[in-house]
């Protein structure tokens, strides 16, 4: 059997395309970052192809006035960069026609003629689009074949072969990168959380004749609900429960300033007015328009047996006594943040044996079923009243289950924050 | 949400309507008012009547809102408040600040006589 010269060529030429591609694929599979991905593409066709320059030009879809950047270009020798313009040129001819384009003498060539620069020193150009679902994602270029009949038509099959087969590697090495920063993002958010978690007090105050409970949990990894318990003195507790509006890191940020801002006041006065005055002063100075707080802070003195309280916009919290109907903690002013120097009202009220104070945030009474009904007060009232006499933790437990059995499968919208102290019966 | 405005002789009437609460569709109210206060028009009336769910995003941009028409010599005021609005304005205690009618009609008028 006899073999031609021209066949002897072919065959010769598809074993050398299987060896580039199979190079390649070899490169590219040991690579997982996306410029590690692209470079080794963008060398093998220099290399294989025997051109100057490559460059793969990356679509960007929120840039509609710019829809392609360079990722990555790898200059062979001293060819200059391509110009910005020239760029932009090319990807609208990609996006328009959907095709290889191929340009082996590029002064002559009219559709690029204002791209042409003396410094630009393009003769001979090769693009192919990368698609992705019938998309077109990236865009390759090799320049200045050093052959002197410029690029052939083996050239731009071998480079759609590349393109088609580069695509998806591309975009796996894209996605990994976008998971990268997903997770080192979870990372911080769990950071975040830890750090948040810290903030709220570790254990429930031990004051004979009390039983003084509390917990928070939100609706996200952070959330922007808040409680503390301060120690003034030996018979003076402080109790803040607050909730910043919006959910999520930007709450917790304003969360810790706030309870920052809190602690630092407690020490200053006993005066629960004063206090919410000037932080409200501070978060007013340090917040934009849209953000608030809603407080209840209260000052109990175990040792006269009173509550001292100012509620700056928050939920009205209940306090149950015996035999009465469950009063509610209005005295106060308006929501933290809003009016700068705003003057608040606060009350004294007596903490009998067997009282007991509910304070909460509305993801308690503003929890939803399917049928978007909340929770309301009148639920939170009558398990309360059913679970008075339960340990002040397991109140709020049951109440924590009493929501959860409302909303059934429905996700947490909002912060869930409760404290509870109880006076016990002598 | 949707914002639907009126013109009613030098005061701008919004008609809010559907939730004024978590997410970013209870967000674009203040932009909305900041585009009006561009155009000089400071005399706001929000009709609330028809806005289903409200909490503490709505009230962060009903507050946002006011907040830059007072800086921009102007007023918002409510225009029928529903239970739950109202009953949030008087929790916040905002009840002293925001003016709440219980028409749109009266809500304008309060424009004229000051």
């Amino acid at each position: 059997m006899t073999i031609n010269p021209q066949e002897v060529h072919q065959l010769r030429a598809a074993v050398q395309e299987l060896s580039i591609l199979n190079e390649i694929a070899t490169a590219v599979s040991s690579a997982r970052e996306l410029n590690q991905v692209v470079e080794l593409i963008i060398q093998k066709c220099i290399k294989h192809l025997k051109v100057e320059q490559g460059s793969i030009m990356l679509l960007d879809e929120k840039k509609p006035d710019k829809p392609f950047q360079t990722m990555v270009r790898k200059v062979d020798s001293k060819v200059d960069v391509v110009p910005y313009h020239f760029g932009i040129q090319l990807s609208g001819w990609m996006l328009k026609n959907q095709k290889p384009l191929v340009i082996n003498d590029f002064q002559k060539d009219q559709r690029f003629s204002i791209a042409y620069r003396k410094d630009f020193h393009i003769q001979s150009l090769l693009s192919v689009p990368l698609c992705l679902k019938g998309r077109i994602i990236r865009v390759l270029n090799i320049f200045n074949k050093q052959a002197e009949e410029g690029f052939t038509i083996e050239d731009q099959r071998l480079m759609c072969i590349i393109a088609s087969q580069s695509a998806q590697v591309i975009e796996n090495a894209r996605l990994y990168e976008e998971e990268q920063v997903l997770l080192r993002m979870e990372k911080e958010l769990k950071v975040a959380y830890e750090i948040q978690i810290n903030l709220l007090p570790k254990e429930s105050p031990q004051i004979a004749g009390y039983d003084i409970a509390g917990k928070s949990i939100p609706a996200k990894e952070v959330g922007g609900d808040y409680y503390d318990f301060i120690r003034i003195d030996d018979h003076h507790l402080a109790i803040c429960l607050g909730d910043i509006s919006g959910k999520g890191m930007p709450a917790a940020m304003l969360m810790a300033n706030l309870q920052a801002t809190l602690r630092g006041q407690t020490l200053f006065s006993t005066s629960c007015k004063d206090c919410l005055q000037r932080s409200n002063k501070l978060l007013f100075q340090s917040t934009d328009v849209q953000k608030f707080a809603t407080l209840f802070y209260g000052i109990l003195n175990t040792r006269k047996n009173e509550l001292y309280y100012s509620n700056a916009g928050h939920d009205y919290p209940f306090l149950f006594s015996e035999d009465k109907e469950p009063r509610r903690l209005e005295t106060g002013g308006i929501v933290l943040g809003f009016l700068e120097n705003f003057i608040f009202k606060e009350q004294v009220i007596p903490f009998s044996p067997g009282d007991l104070l509910l304070v909460y945030s509305d993801g308690i009474t503003e929890a939803m079923n399917a049928d978007e009904e909340e929770f309301g007060e009148n639920r939170l009232i009558e398990v309360t009243l059913k679970h008075r006499d339960e340990l002040a933790s397991t109140l709020i437990e049951k109440i924590i289950a009493a929501v959860k059995l409302h909303t059934g499968d429905a996700p947490q919208m909002d912060d869930i924050t409760l404290v509870v102290i109880n006076r016990e019966t002598q | 949400m949707k914002i639907i405005e009126t013109i009613k002789g030098d005061v701008t009437l919004l008609t809010l309507s559907g939730k004024m609460m978590n997410g970013p569709e209870s967000i674009h109210l203040h932009p909305y008012i900041k585009e009006l206060i561009e155009k000089s028009q400071t005399k706001i009336v929000v009709d609330m009547g028809k806005v289903k769910w409200f909490n503490s995003t709505g009230l962060g941009a009903l507050l946002a809102s006011y907040t830059s028409l007072c800086n921009a010599g102007g007023d918002l005021r409510i225009a029928r408040p529903t239970r739950k609005i109202y009953s949030v304005f008087m929790m916040t205690q905002l009840v002293t600040v925001f003016k709440s009618f219980d028409t749109v009609d009266e809500a304008i008028e309060s424009y004229e006589t000051g």
